[in-house]
């Protein structure tokens, strides 16, 4: 395909793009998990693996959301407290939900997981920059009259740098 | 030049907390004298603490007190004859006193495991260097304590770097 080609193609195509049309997926898939009684949502691809009943080992000079290191394998992983972080209260948790990441090791603790929906994509809304609350969350979805928050796992570990710099 | 061939053990002292353990690597010092053989002296009452020992003054840390802050709670010190861990530094030798009973010990090198990325610099400016896990289920911190600078007041353990 020239450019010309493509130009002609994409000018031919609906106003969002030039595949969307076509390829955009009527559902997304998110992992449903809950801490302590709140609910959140990642991604599915955002987790490698879940692992249940590690001991948190607490580490020093860290904020009050990293709750230590598990041994996963062998190899340490930064465990958060995702309720800290949302509620500022501590909620203990026997699940870890080990992030699929290429640079670091991390997992967020877990109480339940609860399924892998598909959710309809006019069930996904995006948070409003100023909706501060959500700093840590990059939309939402409503399953079964719930709102449940997506996490940014990257705005979490901002978070971090930001917090250990 | 051929290069050195990296040890399969590292040789540390290691010192049971409680829940934790502390490992220092042996070759991190080039001395170690028993208490009696030192003499702890404070230039004013808040001031760091140096210790007289093989007739050489040296900027003291007191090992108790940056343990307990790091990783309380500890079990109490159990030693009543302290050890005196003589480190060479550029800038003069520092004296780590350790009031708790500790045994030289060799570890594996494949087993110990840098921190996440995410928290390393953080801890290493606090001489957390590197750990391993004991039978997978408790945590050994290997402590490079040419980080900890002698503190005002309590003998030790404030970091080169907050």
């Amino acid at each position: 395909m020239t450019s010309d080609e493509l130009t002609k193609a994409l000018e031919d195509q609906p106003e969002e793009g030039f595949d969307k049309g076509e390829t955009r997926a009527e559902t997304e898939g998110f992992f449903i998990f809950s801490v302590g009684e709140s609910r959140y949502a990642l991604p599915p691809a955002a987790i490698r693996e879940i692992v249940a009943d590690l001991e948190v080992f607490p580490l020093p000079a860290c904020p009050p959301y990293v709750s230590g290191l598990i041994n996963c394998h062998g190899k340490p992983h930064t465990v958060f407290d995702l309720k800290v972080l949302f509620e500022n209260e501590r909620q203990p948790t026997s699940k870890f939900l080990i992030l699929n990441l290429e640079d670091d090791d991390a997992a967020f603790g877990c109480t339940e997981v609860i399924e892998i929906a598909e959710v309809p994509r006019s069930a996904v809304s995006a948070f409003s920059e100023s909706d501060a609350e959500n700093r840590f969350c990059s939309e939402t979805i409503s399953l079964e009259g719930r709102r449940i928050p997506v996490l940014s796992v990257g705005v979490i570990r901002r978070q971090l740098e930001n917090d250990l710099a | 030049m051929p290069k050195a061939s990296v040890p399969k053990v590292l040789s540390v002292f290691h010192f049971d907390l409680g829940t934790m353990d502390i490992l220092l690597a042996a070759s991190d010092f080039y001395a170690a004298a028993a208490g009696s053989d030192c003499r702890l002296e404070t230039e004013s009452p808040l001031g760091p603490r140096r210790l007289i020992a093989k007739g050489r003054s040296h900027d003291c840390v007191l090992l108790e007190p940056l343990f307990d802050r790091l990783f309380s709670p500890i079990l109490p010190a159990d030693c009543p004859e302290p050890t005196a861990f003589l480190m060479r530094r550029p800038e003069g030798g520092r004296a780590f006193l350790a009031a708790r009973s500790f045994e030289k010990i060799s570890l594996p090198l494949a087993e110990f495991r840098l921190f996440p990325r995410g928290l390393r610099a953080r801890l290493a400016a606090r001489g957390l260097a590197a750990l391993r896990f004991e039978g997978g289920k408790r945590m050994q911190v290997l402590m490079n304590l040419g980080v900890v600078e002698p503190g005002a007041g309590d003998g030790g353990a404030a970091s080169r770097s907050s």
